[in-house]
């Protein structure tokens, strides 16, 4: 195949021109191919997600608000429901009840407060390590341990929730004990502790040194001496002077996972709920995820014919580069007819280029799906968690 | 065809031809080489000189007259034969060299086998290219890019890809033109060599007078620019 | 020969597997103990991790512990603030019961310790927390224990309502005698040497104001300054203590114009409730 020699040879000695254009092409096809394997991915992860979590139960408000921070610890959080929920709802005896809390954040990573039970719920194997089982004890989504490079026996300390919050939450050393397998879903990104942890960071339980009274007030009570020191870490010493304040039934959860022990009990759950003047909501995840995904496809739609309209420009500005790449070839055409070659030469030569380009640009595409596709988990996660 | 004709390499008779708009008109009633004949073609620019090159080597087509080379005739092919014809017999030598600028030296000197469809590049032409490369004294430059060779040795590597096919008529335009004194001697001896080694016959425009003598024949185009009839014998004479 | 190789060696692994299954109820003190293993005998393993010696309510369990306790099918706590170790450490609320939740209008302010941070003030140890001493709320942890083992540990449901009825019947009898012994004591105003009777002076009516007394040790001048206090507000007559006191207590309280009586709330005993029970009211009848 003589002609496909020369061409490979043209193609080789313009070896930038020719990678400018195999990536050109490579990106034109890579973007939506990309875009759809991620969202379809996507749209599968998430929907496994919703399909998995029966029954989420909050304070009355957004329901998307709901389900995205209780399934993928994303987006805005929601108004906080009480404790009192929580016991009503085991009081029920319809289902197990499980609760989240999800405000604060650690290293860069959603901490989840929540119950051993959640950790059961969701099938949690461990690379290294245990569960959480005291206050201040932390397992980490593999994710959080990879990027963060922690393991079990290090630490890591809560963020305040901005900037200005220098009351309430405090910053408190959390202690890694346990290290999750991957999972392939939010979890992996999430920081798990008991609520109560949470509690400690959002200031409602706290620990000190036992009172140093500096004086009574006239209605009996000790005022604490102001040397008195906040822990900033939980340790087997000060452990036991961790204490909370108010009444347990007031305490927040962000959301609640209900899990019915089968569908009538499910039903009567939502009945429960269901009456306009309740405080509490409960969603069925699947079917809102379900819209969810409806919407982000019409996105997708939209996005492909910004893709179109940039592909059809992109392949304007290859057409001229070819354009000008054949005026340039003149001299080299002409010398082939003077020798001989045939009418349809150059032609053949010319497409043969081009074909080879388009494989060098399908296969780079081939190529950025494929990786996409192995690396969907995390991409899913860095993609659409921003979009949500 | 006659007993001389037959003979002969070249032969053209009652050729004319004119640019459509160009004040322009070439008329050469009779022209011939036999094999192993090197001729000179001289005279001043515009008298029609790469004009009758093209001609011979079916570029253009003239309005009137015949063409034979090697006992095939140029004319009256259609574009197709006239390809073919050119591949198969002729060899091109031109002041600009016309490299391939992409294609190694090796790779220019074997193009007009990757130009042939009809042609395989065997192990046997690659001898030969080989053998070709060695005898212009290029062989150790085989595997640059024309951009690193010198003049000379662009001209010489040219020389090979005209020579690769063994043509019966080699047609050199200017094709020491662009070369110091000492290799266009150079090139103008291998080029003889050439054609005397493989029975072809050479038509050579130039410019240097200096070379004429080396020359069986010199037609000069300032004479004969508007009847060329010429034989090897008066133009010895 | 083979197969029935593999038969006998199935057999013996689901029988020895069995065995070891039976299911761990983990319970916060003795009085929750001695229900769970009157409430299923055999049917479950029942333990109450505090050593001997040790107050349940203050005790901090260690990691070999708090494993035991994760590990455990049923935690039964005791509810109003039993177990200070309790929000220090994880556990499955699937796995949990509060036995007292039924009876939390019911619960009482305790002996409080208030401090502020600054302006916020809080208190501690909200509740008192020795609900049993009502045995009344004695009675409905007992019911608790028996749902949960039901429905939690699917334990077979007329054993458990047979346990139950006997239990509840004793519980019945110990309410009706510390019913009689507050009618007996009234008129006479008591000292606790600790405050852990709230619930059973509520209940039998009795005038109860506390001290913080260690009855086993020495009394300490401090000890006696906090006894004329009290008696400089309210003259007691009997000091009720949790363990038979020492002679130094015994002679303080006498110092101090009070006789004195023994009542245990068996909240770390392998002592059979009950019967001990029944025979320490009868003791407080004059």
């Amino acid at each position: 195949m003589p002609s496909l020699y020369l061409a490979l040879a043209y193609l080789r000695y313009h070896w930038l021109k020719s990678l400018v254009m195999v990536l050109a092409t490579g990106l034109i096809l890579a973007v939506p191919l990309v875009t759809q394997s991620l969202l379809t991915r996507s749209q599968e992860l998430m929907t496994a997600r919703a399909q998995t979590t029966p029954l989420l139960l909050g304070r009355q408000g957004s329901a998307m608000d709901l389900a995205i921070k209780a399934l993928y610890f994303q987006g805005q959080a929601p108004q906080p429901a009480s404790m009192a929920t929580v016991d009503q709802l085991w009081d029920t005896g319809y289902a197990d009840i499980i609760p989240l809390h999800i405000r604060y954040r650690a290293g860069g990573a959603a901490v989840v407060g929540t119950s051993l039970d959640y950790l059961d719920f969701r099938d949690f194997q461990y690379q290294s390590g245990r569960a959480f089982s005291l206050i201040g004890e932390v397992v980490l989504g593999s994710e959080v341990a990879r990027k963060l490079e922690l393991a079990p026996g290090q630490s890591l300390v809560s963020q305040p929730e901005n900037l200005f919050d220098l009351t309430a939450s405090y910053p408190l050393q959390l202690d890694v004990v346990g290290v999750l397998e991957p999972t392939g879903s939010p979890d992996d990104g999430a920081i798990f502790t008991d609520i109560k942890t949470s509690w400690i960071i959002q200031g409602i339980g706290h620990g000190h040194d036992d009172v140093i009274a500096a004086g009574v007030t006239p209605d009996g009570v000790i005022v604490a001496n102001a040397a008195q020191r906040q822990f900033a870490r939980i340790t087997d010493e000060n452990r036991a002077s961790f204490h909370f304040h108010g009444d347990p039934e007031g305490y927040p959860v962000t959301a609640v996972i209900a899990l019915p022990y089968d569908h009538k009990s499910k039903t009567i759950l939502r009945g429960l709920f269901q009456s306009p003047d309740s405080s509490i909501q409960a969603i069925q995840p699947a079917p809102l995820i379900g819209q969810l995904m409806e919407s982000l496809f019409r996105f997708k739609a939209v996005l492909d014919a910004v893709v179109a309209v940039v592909a059809l420009a992109a392949l304007f500005a290859l057409g001229l580069a070819v354009f000008l790449s054949l005026q340039l070839r003149q001299a080299e055409m002409r010398t082939n007819y003077q020798l001989g070659a045939d009418r349809w030469f150059s032609l053949r030569l010319v497409s043969l280029e081009l074909l080879l380009l388009l494989t060098g640009g399908v296969a780079l595409a081939a190529l950025a799906w494929l990786t996409a596709d192995a690396l969907v988990g995390e991409l899913v996660v860095l993609l659409i968690a921003p979009v949500l | 065809m006659s007993e001389t004709a037959s003979l002969a390499m070249i032969s053209v008779q009652d050729l004319a031809f004119s640019y459509p708009k160009a004040n322009f008109r070439l008329q050469v009633p009779g022209l011939k080489l036999a094999a192993r004949e090197k001729v000179a073609i001289v005279g001043p620019s515009g008298t029609g000189k790469t004009t009758l090159l093209n001609l011979l080597a079916g570029l253009l087509i003239p309005q009137h007259g015949k063409i034979v080379i090697d006992d095939s005739p140029m004319t009256g092919l259609r574009d197709a034969a006239r390809r073919r014809l050119r591949r198969r017999k002729l060899g091109f030598v031109f002041q600009d060299f016309q490299l391939i600028p992409y294609l190694t030296a090796y790779d220019n000197i074997l193009h007009p086998y990757r130009l042939d469809p009809d042609a395989r590049l065997t192990a046997e032409v690659r001898q030969r290219a080989a053998a070709l490369a060695e005898a212009v004294g290029v062989s150790d430059r085989l595997k640059q890019l024309p951009r690193a060779l010198s003049q000379g040795e662009k001209q010489r590597v040219a020389i090979c890809r005209a020579l690769i096919r063994s043509p019966r008529l080699l047609l050199a335009d200017e094709a020491t033109g662009n070369l110091d004194p000492e290799n266009k001697t150079l090139i103008l001896e291998l080029l003889f060599r050439r054609v005397e080694d493989d029975g072809a016959a050479l038509l050579a425009v130039t410019h240097d007078h200096g070379l004429l003598d080396r020359f069986d024949r010199v037609i000069d185009f300032a004479d004969f620019r508007h009847s060329l009839n010429t034989t090897s014998e008066a133009q010895h004479a | 020969m083979r197969l029935t190789v593999s038969v006998f060696i199935l057999l013996f692994g689901a029988l020895a597997s069995s065995a070891i299954a039976k299911p761990l109820v983990v319970a916060v003190n003795s009085p929750l103990a001695y229900f769970a293993q009157r409430l299923a005998g055999d049917a479950v393993e029942v333990v109450m991790p505090a050593p001997e010696g040790e107050d349940p309510a203050f005790w901090q369990p260690g990691s070999q512990d708090i494993a035991q306790i994760q590990a455990a099918d049923l935690v039964l706590l005791n509810g109003a603030g039993f177990a200070t170790w309790l929000p220090q450490v994880s556990l499955r609320r699937s796995r949990l019961v509060d036995t007292s939740a039924k009876a939390k209008d019911r619960y009482l302010r305790g002996d409080s310790l208030a401090h502020t941070h600054g302006g916020d003030s809080h208190e501690h140890g909200n509740f008192a927390s020795v609900t049993w001493l009502d045995f009344s709320i004695a009675s409905l942890q007992a019911e608790a224990i028996a749902t949960a083992f039901k429905r939690k540990l699917k334990l077979e449901g007329d054993a458990v309502d047979a346990a139950l009825a006997s239990l509840q019947a004793d519980l019945a009898e110990l309410d009706a005698a510390a019913t009689a012994a507050g009618a007996a004591l009234q008129g006479q105003a008591f000292a606790g040497s600790h405050p852990v009777y709230h619930y059973f002076a509520a209940a039998y009516g009795l005038d109860m104001r506390y001290l913080h007394w260690e009855a086993a040790e020495t009394i300490t001048a401090e000890n006696e300054a906090d006894l004329a206090a009290l008696q400089g507000e309210r003259k007691a007559d009997i000091m009720l203590f949790e363990f038979p006191p020492s002679t130094s207590a015994v002679e303080a309280a006498e110092r101090g114009g009070l006789r004195y009586l023994v009542l245990d709330p068996l909240v770390n005993t392998d002592a059979d409730f009950v019967e001990t029970m029944r025979q320490a009211l009868a003791a407080l009848r004059p």
